[in-house]
C-alpha cells in the first residue's frame, strides 16, 4: 500500500504537469484558488475506469470507523484517482470546495474516504445490477459509476443509484429506494466493501 | 437475570463508594454502544434493554428479530461457552436500520436488520477477498448460525 501510493504521487505530477489544460480553456470556474490542473477546460469525459483505480469521497470521519452505518446512497460524489497513466488528482484535492457560493476554500470538519474499484464489466465501466421482487414484481436496482467533470473539478464522478430507470435522489428516496430494504442493503454493503480497507483497521482488535 | 437480587445488591454497594461510585455506576448502566466490553455488565438482558430503550424508532419487526439474536447469544452463553460472546457495538442509521457490529484485525462483521421484511449478515475482509460473507435472513432464518458466524470471525 506504501509503495502504490509512492507510485501514485510520483505519477500524478508527472501526469497532471502533462495534463494542464492551455491558459483560457476554462473559462467557467470562477473560484482562484482551483488549482489550474483541477480545472476542466477542453478536456473531455474519460468514460471508462480501471480496476484499482480509487475514487476519493470527502465524508464526516465516523464513516471510517464502519462505512457501512454512515454511507449515504443519495450523496455519492466522488474524485476519481485517474488512470495508471493518466492521474487526475490527489485525495485531499476533494476537501476543496468547488461551489460559489460556499465562502470557504476547504472542508475542515471532512476526511477522504478512499473507495477502490474492484472490478469492472467488459467494457471497463462500474455498473452493478441488484433485483428484488416487491408485492410480486421484480424491482430493478442499478449502482453506476460515471465521470462527470465540472468546471472547478475535471475528477468529479458519481455514483448513481436508479431504481427501475429512475434516479435516486433525496426527494424520492423514500419513495423508491426506502421501500427497497434488500436492494439498499446489498448496494450499501457493496459501497462499505470497497471502502473498507486493512489499514484503517490495524488499530482494532477483538 | 437483571434483576436478580444479588446483581442489584452488588451494584448498589459498588455505587455507595465515596470515590468510585458515579464511575461505577456510569460502568454499570450499559447505555453506550459497546457490549460484553466490561464484566459487570455482560449480562445479556441488559444489553438487550439498552437497546431497545436507546433506540425508539425501532419497529415491531427489529425488535422481534433483535430478541431472536439474543436469544441465540444467550444460548452460546449457557449452553455453549461464555467466552465466545465478544465485543460488539451497535448504532442506528439515516436508513432506520439497526446495525450490530465488531470490528477486528479480521475484517468488518455487520447484522444489519432492517425495518421490515429481512436482516442481512456481512462479513467485509481485511485482507482476502474470498473470505468476504454476505446472507440475508428472513424470520424463520437460522438464527443460530447467524450468531456463530457473528461471533466467528
Amino acid at each position: 500500500m506504501v509503495i502504490s501510493r509512492s507510485w501514485h504521487t510520483i505519477f500524478s505530477r508527472i501526469n497532471r504537469r502533462s495534463q494542464t489544460p492551455e491558459d483560457g480553456t476554462q473559462p467557467k470556474c470562477n473560484l482562484g484558488y482551483i488549482p489550474v490542473e483541477l480545472r476542466t477546460g477542453r478536456r473531455q469525459v474519460i468514460d471508462y475506469f480501471e480496476v484499482g483505480e480509487c475514487l476519493y469521497h470527502r465524508c464526516k470521519p465516523e464513516v471510517l470507523e464502519n462505512p457501512y452505518a454512515s454511507v449515504s446512497l443519495t450523496e455519492l460524489s466522488h474524485n476519481r484517482g485517474g488512470l495508471k497513466r493518466q492521474i487526475l488528482c490527489e485525495p485531499d484535492d476533494v476537501l476543496l470546495s468547488i461551489r460559489e457560493d460556499e465562502n470557504f476554500q476547504k472542508y475542515k470538519d471532512r476526511v477522504v474516504c478512499i473507495l477502490h474499484i474492484k472490478d469492472l464489466n467488459q467494457n471497463n465501466k462500474y455498473r452493478k445490477e441488484y433485483q428484488q421482487e416487491k408485492n410480486g414484481q421484480t424491482q430493478v436496482g442499478v449502482l453506476e459509476l460515471f465521470h462527470e467533470p465540472v468546471p472547478c473539478m475535471y475528477p468529479h464522478s458519481v455514483l448513481r443509484v436508479t431504481i427501475n430507470g429512475e434516479i435516486v435522489t433525496y426527494e424520492n428516496h423514500a419513495k423508491t429506494l426506502g421501500k427497497l430494504q434488500q436492494i439498499r442493503t446489498l448496494m450499501k454493503n457493496e459501497i462499505a466493501s470497497m471502502i473498507w480497507r486493512s489499514e484503517l483497521s490495524q488499530s482494532y482488535s477483538s | 437475570m437483571k434483576y436478580s437480587f444479588d446483581y442489584i445488591a452488588f451494584k448498589s454497594n459498588l455505587s455507595q463508594s465515596e470515590l468510585f461510585g458515579e464511575r461505577y455506576e456510569e460502568l454499570l448502566d450499559g447505555s453506550n454502544n459497546l457490549a460484553f466490553t466490561n464484566p459487570l455488565t455482560d449480562d445479556i438482558t441488559d444489553i438487550l434493554n439498552s437497546i431497545l430503550i436507546k433506540y425508539s424508532l425501532l419497529t415491531e419487526f427489529q425488535m422481534e428479530m433483535l430478541n431472536k439474536i439474543f436469544n441465540e447469544f444467550n444460548n452460546i452463553r449457557i449452553n455453549i461457552d461464555p467466552n465466545r460472546l465478544k465485543t460488539f457495538q451497535h448504532s442506528f442509521t439515516s436508513d432506520n436500520e439497526l446495525l450490530l457490529y465488531r470490528i477486528n484485525q479480521r475484517g468488518l462483521i455487520n447484522i444489519i436488520i432492517n425495518p421490515e421484511d429481512c436482516i442481512a449478515f456481512s462479513f467485509i475482509p481485511n485482507a482476502d477477498e474470498n473470505n468476504k460473507k454476505f446472507y440475508f435472513l428472513y424470520q424463520d432464518g437460522d438464527f443460530e448460525k447467524l450468531a456463530y458466524d457473528f461471533f466467528s470471525n
